[in-house]
């Protein structure tokens, strides 16, 4: 039995962790005033890091990282607060594109790819109401994660009886774009399809990539919390008010051995669903979202005021938790399903 | 024990009605309803204000000689109720609810004279400063100070989370005039014109994209002597009063029962995942129930405060009761909301306001635009006016004996 990274994962989290910097907020704000709210330049930085090309198949050009190994990048991305959406636009699409052409593109960062899965009108579910009709797709997608900045929409549709996955160029014709900023300062999209053409499906299970979205999605709630949790625990030592660090106050510390609690708990819980043991993964997400979401929300509340700007990491790491623990649906909805499944 | 009213006051309930159909303008109402912000920005808050100025129902907390409307504690919970339930744009706290009572119990004749009639007109809009980088729930040991020089106070130093000090011509501030008192002692309370070259204005913008708050700097700033409230080292005292008032001065039940009843009408119209619509999601509907009796709990509890100022008892330190239990019930409310909304609870726009033609379209429908902002902004109330840890102490100490 053995909880310790391998060599090559503690490689990549140590890149990650590197490529992250300090999480400094002054460079957030400047990705978010790019077009689309994304930073082209730092994306190829990534991809050139190998990180993207992890998730794709090593006979799909990439380098057939596990899904441990995934997740360790995704829970320093976490830790490091990087504003790049690389569950949404780099592990999703390495998974879903595969043996494509477009994949190599997708691994070396010069095309932006996302899942446009989500519908108007149907809250948190992923099996698609849209369907093909002769060729062609139409109908409306919306909540594309960085769908502002994005090149290539994978788009979830019924086909032939079942759930099936397109590869839509932005530019493709009958294709309308709209995109609006969301939690986390990134710009997802809403889609109109009238009639946009569409190839063969991709080969791979759209369900479950979306569990291992999922599960890398709790990676990175595992490691925002740790984040918060640590400039929490900096700050508090530091902070004086009443003549002495307001961490000696007994209230702080026991909030905050609530809030380590809660993260120990939300890091087992992330290596049980790596281990594929228990609960499927959209109630393990759940599970995590909600320690992610109740450390961070201590995290605000012990920063006082400052907690509340945008000028501290804080709210920025915040914002994203709220936004992953809602990605491929809620805790409520996760929890729930499990409940059912266990009865 | 009883819930009943009065006639009278039945037939007062019926007049707030009547002039809130009347003179609440769709506009007003819009504003109010989709500000996200804790503060209703003053253009709008400026008309609600005439309108009632002119109906002599503005400054409900202050004595009938001033300009008060000379209510009961019954009369001010139904003015609450029924302007919560119309969607009435929330009153700019700082000068009516703050400042102006202060000014009433404690300022000189001139000082009533001259600052209460220009609170009620609006021509004066104020800001408040209290805390300070290094002085935020240890209040006391704040740092920015005044020194008397002749027929002036000389005033350098920071306050911060000034509320609308950008949209503000006066200040009331808290500031150190004696450093070698105790330092409860050295604390005087000061009002200051905002109009002059010594003060600077820097902007603090929330994590919802909002800009409320401010940091505001003294360099050499002045203020006539006749500008001090109370006496020199009387600040603390009057701060306490200001803060007990900023504290339960309010009935927050009726908005957020109000609030409960918009979710819930939002939540017939968004579908489940597993069929039917979120209301009847036996999730959903367990915790919109169990919000229902905390507020309709938390109704009766500032009711019971009310009954008690209308037999003259004092209010005390059980307001801190009020603003602990208020603000996470707020919180709690607007968690619901954004669990209500799904991805649509995920825009955060970056312009404002979200009312009037320049407004950015919402994805769905306006409430689930409004939802994460008004969460993030949220998060401040168990943080302003004395955050829960605040209160907490203060009801261990002064409530339980402990």
């Amino acid at each position: 039995m053995d909880f310790d990274l391998s060599e090559t994962q503690q490689l990549f989290r140590d890149t990650t962790l590197r490529f992250c910097g300090p999480g400094d907020t002054a460079a957030r704000h400047a990705a978010r005033r790019q077009p689309g709210g994304f930073d082209r330049a730092r994306w190829q930085e990534l991809a050139g890091l190998g990180l993207i090309g992890l998730a794709a198949g090593e006979g799909d050009g990439g380098l057939g990282g596990s899904l441990g190994d995934c997740a360790t990048v995704a829970q320093a991305l976490g830790e490091g607060l990087a504003a790049e959406p690389w569950l949404e636009c780099g592990f999703i699409p390495a998974r879903l594109l595969a043996s494509r052409a477009a994949a190599a593109d997708v691994i070396a960062g010069s095309t932006l790819a996302t899942l446009a899965f989500a519908e108007p009108g149907r809250r948190f579910r992923t099996d698609p109401a849209l369907e093909t009709a002769g060729g062609k797709l139409s109908g409306a997608k919306t909540f594309v994660p960085c769908g502002g900045a994005a090149d290539l929409f994978l788009v979830t549709a019924r086909h032939e009886g079942r759930s099936a996955v397109f590869a839509v160029p932005r530019d493709a014709a009958g294709l309308t774009v709209q995109g609006y900023p969301v939690a986390d300062g990134s710009h997802a999209a809403q889609l109109v399809l009238d009639g946009v053409a569409h190839g063969e499906p991709l080969a791979a299970d759209l369900d479950a990539v979306i569990d291992e979205a999922r599960i890398v999605a709790a990676a990175e709630l595992v490691g925002l919390a740790r984040r918060l949790l640590a400039d929490t625990l900096e700050y508090v030592k530091t902070r004086e008010q009443f003549g002495q660090p307001i961490g000696r106050f007994q209230v702080i510390q026991h909030r905050l051995v609530d809030a380590y609690a809660r993260v120990e708990a939300a890091q087992s819980a992330l290596y049980r669903a790596l281990l594929r043991l228990g609960a499927p993964p959209a109630a393990v997400k759940g599970f995590i979202a909600d320690a992610a979401q109740w450390v961070g929300q201590q995290a605000v509340q012990l920063h006082g005021g400052m907690g509340m700007t945008d000028e501290l990491a804080i709210g920025h790491g915040l914002k994203r938790i709220v936004l992953l623990g809602k990605l491929f649906g809620d805790a409520a909805g996760g929890i729930a399903a499990y409940g059912r499944e266990a009865a | 024990m009883d819930l009943d009213f009065t006639p009278d006051e039945l037939a007062f309930q019926a007049e707030v009605r009547t002039f809130l159909a009347e003179r609440l303008s769709p506009r007003l109402r819009e504003a109010a309803a989709n500000t996200p912000s804790v503060f209703v920005e003053p253009d709008i808050t400026r008309e609600w204000q005439a309108e009632l100025h002119a109906k002599g129902w503005l400054a409900t907390l202050w004595p009938r000689e001033f300009g008060g409307p000379g209510w009961t504690p019954v009369q001010k919970y139904l003015f609450e109720k029924e302007c919560a339930d119309a969607g009435a744009p929330a009153l700019p706290v700082q000068g009516l609810k703050l400042v102006g009572p202060v000014i009433c119990k404690f300022g000189t004749p001139e000082q009533q004279a001259r600052f209460l009639p220009r609170i009620l007109s609006g021509e004066d809009y104020w800001c408040q400063g209290y805390s300070e980088p290094g002085a935020g729930s240890d209040l006391a040991s704040l740092a920015c100070r005044a020194e008397r020089r002749g027929d002036k106070y000389v005033i350098n130093g920071t306050k911060i989370w000034t509320t609308h000090a950008h949209h503000a011509n006066w200040i009331f501030a808290l500031v150190r005039t004696d450093a070698s008192a105790r330092k409860q002692d050295g604390i005087s309370f000061l009002l200051i014109p905002m109009d002059q070259p010594g003060i600077t204005v820097s902007a603090i913008v929330s994590i919802a994209n909002d800009h409320e708050l401010n940091q505001t700097f003294f360099d050499n700033a002045e203020t006539g002597v006749e500008n001090l409230i109370g006496a020199e080292g009387q600040g603390w005292t009057i701060a306490k009063y200001l803060l007990e008032n900023e504290r339960g001065g309010s009935c927050a039940a009726p908005s957020l029962l109000a609030e409960l009843g918009r979710i819930e009408r939002a939540a017939r119209d968004v579908p489940a995942d597993h069929g039917g619509m979120m209301r009847d999601d036996p999730h959903f509907a367990q915790r919109l129930a169990q919000l229902r009796l905390e507020a309709e709990a938390f109704e009766i509890t500032e009711l019971r405060i009310l009954a008690d100022l209308a037999k003259g008892r004092p209010a005390g330190p059980q307001t801190s009761l009020i603003k602990l239990v208020g603000a996470n019930l707020r919180q709690a409310v607007d968690t619901l909301a954004i669990d209500l909304y799904g991805y649509e609870a995920m825009q955060l726009p970056t312009a404002r306001p979200l009312y009037g033609n320049a407004a950015p379209e919402p994805i769905g429908s306006r409430s689930a635009q409004l939802a994460l902002p008004r969460w993030l902004n949220d998060r401040a109330w168990t943080i302003f006016g004395g955050s829960d840890e605040v209160q907490k102490t203060i009801i261990a100490k002064q409530v339980l004996g402990l």
